[in-house]
């Protein structure tokens, strides 16, 4: 298996790396992180840029800027040199966080080379209490926000207290911060430690620090915010009224949302590599952060670009034109396999590389029975896990693969990617067999099913003597689904089931399926995230990333306020799920992977065709320090690994 | 006549309710709202949104509230001269429509030039010379013109002119200039974009326009006065611009009027291919994201311009016309 591959080489490379990213998950362990620093207090190198603005007192010395004990970033391949500017998409539809890839900053992150590893960023490290269910995180002490305040835990303060559980400002709190039913508490220890307190073991909950994304956030600039919050300001009323809005919330949360990261718009100030200067309608241009907070190994602080263009194309099509003729130094989402041709014939002549890597999701074009299908007959067959089974065997995924692949995807179920832990050969061995193509089994599991009979035409009929029909809905967007369910079309006509295919309006998709109804939908399956910890969407991916059980999933998302409770082996997964994110003995957390695994694979919930489809990615070629493929990838959870703030440009 | 004006701009401003209550609830109309959308294009990226987030975000465009209280606050909020805000961009309506307007205009009335300085003597040679072979070549150009699609044709140039002259594909400055201040070299930047553009937007006009002109002129030459102007020895060139050209021009001049509203947001697929961020585009994706604040302005801007469009050659007609303005006195 490819991707099993994959982790291993990441494995190998960690080895070396872990010397300097000693934190981890463990109590204690963390203090090291920065013990890998051959810098000698008090003698940082700078930008050239920047060290003008010093000379003319516009800017404090670089020591004073940078805190006691900066991150130290080990480069990935060599010490780079200062200067150059790169340009990516700062927003196009289907490419918002190409930015995000540039520009983000949470309490911890996940190793560009291993993304099961949870490194401290801007935390410099944490600990755990013994049942995990409070975790005291240590802030980097000295860091200061691009308008050169500090930044302290008090900023985290306001971020929680003020924002996150301020029912004004946020109506319902976000999946990430509940905990065993309950909000998480905070706690402001001093002026760098913080506690965050769940209601039970949560193991999981770090890696809720690891993600940043949109409302996501970890911290907020309070100084900045204040201004605007009522509680802080008494005029912070009249200040939305200035702006044409009529409480001070709403001016509030119109400014939060411009700091998405792909909006960020000049004003607040930020904790990243590069700030927003400027904004119009094509551009938003980035400008080195003075007060950036990482070196380098040889004490050079980061990052090493003086600039990021941020270029707004919104035709996919266009995207795709000055793609290929290099307008962009990179860009990693936006080709498909039928680019990958002219990207050849192109990267010489406009300077850069093409990398085909696998985008990481484990269906390329899943197919989702609906469970809470509103007809009975319907349901009591789609709920017959042989029926899901026989469809999945009259699959030819080879043939998937080569044709709309060129045989570089890989045939999967599309529930795993097989780097998870718990993907051991037993777990394979299911699901290899779960996608065995083999028309014979599929007819006799079909005959065993009760659909005996059929029409003139040699479709089979359902108990109510109609004939077996599926309409699969796809929502507009997805190329490559429709290539797919031809073929899926062919290969079910084989064994008598009939396959109509439709692609509706997205918006028209996303309500038929958020309501059941339908027959069965395509769409990409991401890959389980329980291999994280995580619980975004976790215990509840299974339920949440598909379109199989839509009434299932609003009761899960409503606490059992609405939609319906599952039922069964779904509900026996559910359960272990949730179970798993809270299991604190390693050993028992493994198994109940693997059986979460074997559940899935038995079941096939989702009948997948291939994953990881081969995707074109285009760098510059005198970008360095780049890391591979697999730290472009968008499935972890809103974790971006590409570490944009040590790339520097080769002339 | 003064009350003719009063009466006239009262249904005007009838007009402009009734439009806006139409345009609202026609952007209502598509299934779901901004956050459908919003989750539909998140889960196209294979990640699915928080409740929360959406809670959020609802709350705060109102979008958890009836549809006529949304609407009731739009226009209380437009009362007091603030468009709203765009859910997707996350800037002020205004601001948005600002930045964009003048080189919508610009790049508007540039493509309207260049038909008419094209399309207006090609079409007198034309009629001129009917049945030459520059005639029938000019009718051919002109329906090859008419006939071929602009998005097309902005591709095909777009591809030569990057390969010709490795001009940046799209937009309307090169990447340097995008956002540096104005200069002249920035200015020359902008020259160097127009004829793209322009040249695409102006072909289709170009090819009507030529038509139009050479039909209405072709009338005017067989007419009764021309063959007596020539039978008393009227010098042809004289005869021809004095007289029939002027007349023909009318049909032409007339329709200009109707091109306020398409200065706005004329070509909007043109413009979506050549990655121009005039106001067409900036409509077309409001209304695919049921932006509805943003939606609703454009749409009302639209409306305005053809109002006050009508209302001027109303206006224009009452002063030319006797017969109009007797009636318009009378009422």
């Amino acid at each position: 298996m490819k991707a099993i591959t994959g982790v291993m080489v990441s494995l190998v490379l960690l080895g070396s790396a872990a010397m300097v990213w000693a934190g981890g998950e463990d109590e204690g362990s963390s203090e090291s992180s920065s013990a890998g620093a051959m810098v000698s207090s008090g003698s940082y190198n700078e930008a050239p840029a920047l060290a003008q603005l010093v000379a003319s007192g516009d800017l404090p010395p670089v020591e004073e800027r940078l805190p006691p004990e900066p991150l130290v970033v080990k480069v990935k391949d060599e010490i780079g040199q200062y200067g150059g500017a790169i340009t990516a998409i700062k927003h196009s539809t289907g490419n918002w966080y190409m930015i995000a890839h540039v520009n983000i900053e949470p309490l911890m992150e996940l190793d560009p080379e291993d993304s099961l590893n949870v490194v401290p960023n801007v935390a410099r490290a944490w600990d755990w209490n013994a049942d995990k269910s409070q975790l005291t995180v240590h802030l980097r002490e000295g860091i200061k926000w691009s308008d050169g305040e500090p930044f302290t835990a008090e900023d985290l303060r306001f971020h929680y207290e003020d924002v996150q559980f301020n029912e004004q400002l946020t109506p319902l709190t976000p999946g990430a911060w509940m905990s065993h039913g309950s909000r998480m508490t905070f706690t402001q220890i001093d002026d760098s430690t913080v506690q965050f307190g769940f209601a039970g073991p949560s193991p999981a909950q770090l890696f809720m620090f690891t993600a940043a994304n949109g409302y996501m956030n970890h911290y907020f600039p309070a100084h900045y915010f204040k201004e605007l919050h009522i509680d802080y300001n008494e005029d912070a009323d009249k200040k939305a009224k200035e702006e044409g809005l009529e409480e001070w919330w709403q001016l509030f949360n119109q400014t939060r949302e411009k700091t998405r990261p792909y909006i960020h718009y000049p004003g607040p100030p930020y904790l990243f590599a590069w700030v927003p200067t400027s904004v119009t309608m094509d551009r938003t241009v980035w400008d080195r952060n003075p007060y950036y907070w990482k070196v380098d190994e040889a004490g050079n602080q980061l990052p090493y670009l003086d600039n990021i263009y941020g270029v707004l194309v919104v035709e996919s099509e266009l995207v795709k034109a000055r793609g290929i003729a290099g307008e962009f130094d990179f860009l990693v989402e936006g080709f498909g396999m039928d680019e990958a041709p002219l990207l050849e014939q192109n990267a010489e002549r406009y300077n850069y590389n093409v990398i085909i890597g696998p985008n990481t999701w484990a269906g390329a074009g899943s197919y989702y029975l609906n469970l809470n299908h509103k007809d009975p007959v319907r349901r009591e067959l789609y709920r017959d896990a042989r029926f899901r089974q026989a469809l999945s065997h009259a699959i030819d995924r080879d043939e998937i693969n080569d044709i709309v692949f060129q045989g570089l995807a890989t045939p999967l179920l599309g529930f795993a990617l097989g780097d998870e832990p718990f993907y051991d050969e037993e777990v394979q061995a299911a699901e290899q067999e779960a996608i065995r193509y083999d028309v014979d089994e599929a007819n006799r599991l079909l005959d065993e099913v009760g659909l005996t009979e059929r029409d003139g035409d040699g479709y089979r009929l359902t108990s109510d003597g109609e004939r077996l029909t599926l309409e699969v809905i796809t929502g507009t967007g997805l190329a490559d689904l429709v290539t797919i369910s031809e073929l899926v079309t062919n290969y079910w006509r084989e064994v008598g089931v009939e396959l109509k295919f439709s692609i509706i309006e997205r918006s028209l998709f996303s309500l038929r399926t958020n309501n059941a109804d339908f027959d069965l939908t395509t769409w990409i399956m991401e890959p389980s995230q329980l291999k994280y910890r995580t619980d975004s969407p976790a215990s509840g991916w299974f339920l949440t990333v598909g379109h199989w059980a839509p009434l299932w999933r609003n009761w899960y998302q409503s606490n059992g306020e609405s939609g319906e409770e599952p039922v069964g082996v779904a509900k026996e997964m559910l359960d272990l799920g949730h179970a798993m994110r809270n299991e604190l003995d390693d050993d028992k957390w493994q198994e109940m992977g693997k059986e979460f695994m074997m559940m899935f694979a038995e079941n096939v919930f989702a009948i997948g065709t291939v994953g990881l489809p081969p995707r074109p990615m285009i760098f510059r070629n005198n970008i360095m320090n780049l890391y591979d493929e697999l730290a472009w990838t968008n499935a972890t959870a809103g974790n971006f690994r590409g570490r944009v703030y040590q790339w520097w440009i080769k002339e | 006549m003064v009350n003719y004006v009063i009466r006239r701009v009262l249904y005007m401003a009838l007009v402009l309710v009734l439009v806006s209550m139409i345009a609202f609830l026609i952007i209502q109309l598509p299934p779901g709202d901004y956050l459908t959308v919003y989750r539909a294009n998140q889960q196209a990226l294979g990640r699915d949104v928080d409740e929360a987030e959406l809670a959020a975000m609802g709350k705060l465009y109102g979008l958890d509230k009836p549809v006529y209280v949304q609407y009731a606050v739009w226009v209380w909020r437009i009362s007091r001269g603030n468009l709203g805000w765009s859910f997707n961009l996350k800037e002020k309506v205004g601001t948005l429509i600002a930045d964009r307007l003048p080189f919508t205009v610009l790049l508007s009335l540039s493509s309207l030039v260049f038909a008419y300085v094209i399309a207006i003597p090609i079409g007198i040679y034309s009629a001129t010379h009917q049945y030459s072979i520059a005639d029938f070549s000019f009718t051919f150009m002109g329906f090859v013109g008419l006939a071929t699609p602009n998005f097309l044709l902005a591709l095909i140039f777009m591809l030569l002119f990057n390969r010709w002259f490795g001009w940046s594909i799209g937009g309307l400055f090169s990447p340097e200039f995008v956002d540096a201040p104005w200069s002249w070299a920035r200015v020359l930047d902008l020259i160097k974009h127009m004829p793209i553009p322009v040249l695409v937007i102006g072909t289709a006009g170009t090819g009507y326009l030529v038509r139009v002109m050479r039909g209405s002129l072709l009338d005017e030459l067989a007419r009764q006065y021309v063959i007596t102007a020539r039978a008393k020895g009227v010098e042809e060139h004289t005869l021809l611009y004095k007289y029939p050209v002027r007349l023909s021009i009318n049909p032409i001049v007339s329709t200009v009027g109707w091109a306020l509203a398409g200065i706005v947001s004329g070509e909007t697929i043109t413009a979506i291919v050549l990655g121009l961020e005039t106001t067409g585009p900036l409509l077309f994706r409001a209304l695919l994201a049921q932006d509805m604040y943003l939606a609703g302005s454009i749409t009302m801007l639209l409306t305005f311009m053809v109002v006050i469009g009508t209302f001027i050659s109303d206006m224009l007609l009452v002063l030319i016309d006797p017969r109009i303005r007797y009636e318009a006195m009378a009422g």
